[in-house]
């Protein structure tokens, strides 16, 4: 049976209020995360290019070997079911996916795989293997410590498969949604728990933290990187509201979800997401995630994402906004809250100054 | 709509779809105007562009608006919003 965008692994409501220890780990020194809730799938066979195209918003055939591409699956309503980041290896694929329960996506995989009688193997490595995520200003550093000089190298999305660290097998791969120098670490579970104590261990003179997904959540969302399980669950909507028109490809021949984009296209947006900042403490006001915002009296779009940022200092929140006032430099209103439309990202990112080549986290 | 958000919206649509067409003319991107939403990031996961498109975008604003970008100044070059702000703020000086 295929997933629908109501499939999701959960619905967070809630406001985000990070620890703020946490947050400083990832925007100004090294940060660990356990990403092992993230589905992997590995998708192999003649058909598997195919049928990941098939599934994606993206055009995966432009996809290099050892290179990783991000972007969302689709419903056939055209909403947004997962977070997927496909990973080419050459002789087969994996299929990292956030926000929907790993036993679903694969179901959800093989359903289409059946309704196109792709042939391909789909297997489920959830439990099999690792990910941990390392993000901040100095993650190369750290990384720099294991693997070298050529971690500075790594473009955003590339893979540096069957690297080594501590005698550990892992795919190296250059990605995350921090904003931040972010990297992923994919390996067998076997070896997790010793690869992150190695990295724990070595990232003491960094003052290394563990941080929460609450906290990731936080700096995902100061970067404006879509949260599947917290934005993507209001009204159906479209992938569209979530600005990813440049993901779509136009070449691209038939995908999951298309016909409803193409529609949307030729009929014109209703909503789209936009970036606030509040006034006032939410808290204070009884102001929460679903919320109506209004312009003048009028209602216009409706809060859903609320969060904390310590670089700010201020509440920030994402709505979806009648597309005809999604603009920035308004003010509206969240209940009796001011909020003012804003360019995302929220933030700028420490990681964007820092020049590996001629500095250091011990300067 | 009330006026005052009228008058402000068009002016940065304005801004926003100027931008935009130096982007799609100068980087030669296979876009149309519409199909660049505003917080599109410039590089990486989005438009994908390089450091030699940057300087482009630099010399853009300078010969369409008169705006020059500070050495330097990565914030405003990471979306067509960001760009805008500057573009915006510059002008009001």
């Amino acid at each position: 049976m295929l997933l629908s965008s109501l499939d999701k692994v959960e619905n967070c409501n809630q406001i985000l209020l990070c620890d703020e220890e946490e947050y400083r780990a990832v925007r100004e020194r090294v940060a660990l995360i356990n990403y092992n809730s993230y589905t992997k799938l590995k998708i192999s066979g003649g058909d598997a290019l195919d049928l990941l195209n098939y599934c994606n918003l993206a055009d995966i055939e432009q996809l290099p070997v050892n290179q990783m591409m991000s972007s969302f699956m689709l419903s056939e309503e055209g909403a947004v079911i997962c977070d997927a980041t496909v990973a080419n290896f050459g002789d087969y694929f994996y299929l990292f996916g956030e926000g929907v329960a790993c036993d679903k996506l694969s179901q959800h995989m093989k359903a289409c795989a059946d309704q196109q009688n792709y042939e391909v193997s789909i297997e489920d490595h959830t439990q099999l293997e690792g990910l941990i995520g390392v993000d901040g200003p100095y993650a190369w550093e750290l990384l720099k410590e294991f693997v070298g000089m050529a971690v500075i190298g790594m473009r955003y999305l590339e893979i540096a498969p069957d690297t080594e660290i501590d005698g550990i097998s892992l795919n190296l791969c250059r990605a995350g949604k921090s904003g931040e120098f972010s990297y992923w670490l994919h390996c067998d579970m076997e070896q997790f728990k010793r690869l992150w104590q190695t990295l724990m261990d070595k990232g003491e003179r960094f003052d290394i933290r563990e941080v929460s997904q609450e906290t990731i959540d936080v700096c995902k969302m100061e970067n404006r990187f879509t949260n599947v399980r917290r934005e993507a669950q209001w009204n159906n909507a479209n992938v569209l509201s979530f600005n990813t028109r440049v993901m779509r490809s136009l070449e691209k021949e038939d995908y999951l979800g298309r016909s409803m984009v193409d529609e949307v296209i030729a009929s014109g947006l209703e909503q789209r997401t936009i970036g606030l900042v509040l006034e006032a403490d939410p808290r204070d006001h009884g102001v929460a995630i679903g919320d109506s915002v209004t312009a003048a009296g009028e209602t216009i779009g409706q809060v859903v994402n609320l969060a904390y940022s310590y670089t700010l200092n201020q509440w920030m929140a994402l709505a979806f906004i009648n597309t005809e006032y999604a603009y920035v430099g308004l003010d509206f209103e969240i209940g009796d809250v001011g909020a003012t439309t804003v360019s995302c990202p929220f933030i700028m990112n420490k990681s964007l100054t820092v020049r590996p080549q001629e500095e250091s986290y011990f300067d | 709509m009330n006026p005052q958000f009228q008058e402000k919206i068009q002016a940065r649509k304005e801004i926003l779809d100027a931008i935009k067409e130096e982007l799609i003319d100068r980087l030669q991107l296979e876009y149309e105007v519409e199909d660049i939403d505003d917080d599109t990031y410039l590089f990486g996961s989005g438009l994908a562009l390089d450091s030699i498109d940057a300087m482009e975008i630099v010399i853009a604003l300078q010969s369409r608006f008169d705006v020059e970008v500070p050495e330097g100044n990565t914030e405003s070059l990471r979306t067509v919003n960001t760009l805008a702000d500057l573009v915006q703020r510059e002008s009001a000086h």
